[in-house]
């Protein structure tokens, strides 16, 4: 697996310089509206760069090499898994660094806005990665670009519309949800276990063309 | 002598083709070439070697294991090369020891190395900006640097020129000296398997036409050429295929050495890999 990772991080470097671009881009739109959107987009941007990943193997036709490696199909699923996670507590320290600098250039940073932000945003990501693995392992990066937006969208859908429907139906129960932010992670952990598991299930059956 | 690719009754159906009864053995020591059409079910039969895809029926053991129970243990002492597969464009050749180094227990930098200064391969460049016979060869040197055992290539060397193909095949010949070692290449360019091949396998729509020893193969085909008028007293059952022209036929016989007098009058030329493939194809048409 520390190949396969190695490998990844090298291709990830590879576009260091466009991602660079993009976090100062990022960090500019911070200073001019407020932190909490911008933790929002780098947290999910560095999360998506695993996905990314999936393009430039596929276009490499990474696959039937790396299978013909000793390298088993559930470490290749094992890896995505990791690297995601990996990105993700990278993107952790990015979203609070752009963060904390935008902020600083506005003059005071509100530290708890700054945690729940990035704590949100991170399951919100999370999420949404549970769902795109599976997804991707099942079509192929390519026809994941097209489903891309429609996943985001459905995710974006049904955490909204419940979020209105309950603040509506019941007004009080917006802030006994607050508190019951613990369950939250254990919810999210969950939705990965099982997404890492069906993806086992998809990729040992694929079939390398 | 021990087999270090048995393939037996293998078979994969795909609705619209299906690959039946596969069976050869690549005995170690030897270079087994794999000809055919497009499509035939040459690089069908290499991923199933590599379990890439999933056989339904048949038996793969390479080294005397079981391709499918011993996969990762196979696959340790293997080199593959695929024609269009490889590392992602934006890798340099100096990025792949770090990626290699730690899946295979064997790999050995300096070989790589040497390999990569005897192709004369830029280290620095990325992948994007190699010609086809740059990449192939450092797709080769990647291959090779973890002292496999047993190389597979499907068509490694089609679309190169004949000074890159002839640097290649001079490293297989090498690799080939270590009598434990062993390649199995699929290959259009049937001049190159003449050369080095001592095995060929012929496979047409899905099934094996022919598998033996080159010489064998070369030696029992002749090209026959004759009247229309003599051709009619040659036994059938010995032609393969046929071409007439106004002047006469030509035909491809499996020759029958207890009768040479069954050819009187007619000229017998020796048969290469490629009228073997063309005759067998077109016969096979008519």
């Amino acid at each position: 697996m520390k190949g396969l990772l190695i490998k990844d991080f090298l291709l990830l470097r590879a576009y260091g310089r466009s991602l660079l671009l993009l976090l100062l881009l990022f960090l500019s739109i911070g200073v001019t509206s407020g932190t909490g959107m911008i933790v929002g987009i780098v947290m999910i941007e560095s999360i998506m760069l695993a996905v990314s990943t999936f393009s430039y193997d596929d276009m490499a036709k990474w696959n039937t090499y790396m299978l013909s490696m000793p390298v088993s199909r559930k470490t290749a699923v094992r890896e995505k898994y990791v690297l995601a996670l990996l990105l993700g507590l990278m993107g952790i320290v990015l979203s609070l660094l752009t963060g904390l600098l935008a902020g600083a250039i506005r003059g005071g940073v509100d530290w708890k806005e700054l945690g729940w932000a990035v704590a949100a945003c991170l399951m919100i990501a999370c999420l949404y990665l549970s769902v795109m693995l599976p997804l991707t392992f099942r079509y192929g990066a390519e026809k994941m670009r097209i489903l891309l937006l429609a996943v985001f969208f459905v995710l974006f859908f049904i955490l909204f519309g419940g979020y209105t429907l309950l603040i509506k139906s019941a007004p009080g129960a917006l802030a006994s949800l607050v508190r019951l932010w613990p369950v939250f992670p254990v919810l999210i952990v969950a939705a990965l276990a099982v997404s890492y598991v069906i993806s086992q299930r998809i990729f040992a059956k694929k079939e390398i063309l | 002598m021990d087999a270090s690719i048995q393939v037996t009754n293998l078979c994969k159906d795909y609705g619209a083709f299906q690959l039946k009864d596969i069976s050869f053995t690549l005995p170690q020591g030897c270079i087994m070439g794999l000809i055919g059409e497009n499509g035939a079910g040459k690089s069908t039969t290499l991923r199933l070697i590599l379990n890439l895809i999933h056989k339904d029926s048949g038996k793969i053991t390479v080294f005397g294991l079981d391709s499918e129970k011993e996969d990762q243990a196979i696959k340790q002492q293997i080199g593959v090369v695929f024609d269009e597969n490889f590392f992602h464009s934006v890798l340099r050749a100096k990025d792949l020891p770090a990626i290699l180094r730690p899946i295979y227990q064997g790999w050995d930098d300096q070989l790589y190395h040497s390999l990569c200064i005897r192709f004369r391969l830029p280290q620095k460049k990325k992948l994007k900006e190699y010609s086809r016979g740059m990449k192939m060869k450092l797709s080769i040197a990647a291959a090779m640097a973890h002292h496999p055992r047993l190389l597979i290539l499907d068509e490694a060397t089609s679309g190169l020129d004949p000074v890159v193909r002839n640097e290649i095949l001079d490293l297989f010949l090498e690799f080939i000296q270590d009598e434990r070692n062993s390649i199995l290449l699929s290959s259009h360019i049937t001049s190159d398997l003449e050369r080095v091949a001592d095995y060929i396998t012929f496979i047409h729509q899905g099934k094996i036409l022919a598998s033996e020893p080159k010489d064998d193969l070369l030696l029992s085909h002749r090209i026959l050429r004759c009247g229309a008028e003599r051709f009619a007293s040659i036994d059938r059952s010995q032609i393969i295929g046929l071409r007439k022209s106004g002047v006469g036929v030509e035909a491809l016989i499996k020759v029958d050495p207890s009768q040479p007098q069954a050819y009187e009058g007619c000229v017998l030329d020796p048969a290469t890999l490629e009228d073997i493939m063309l005759f067998s194809i077109k016969g096979d048409a008519q």
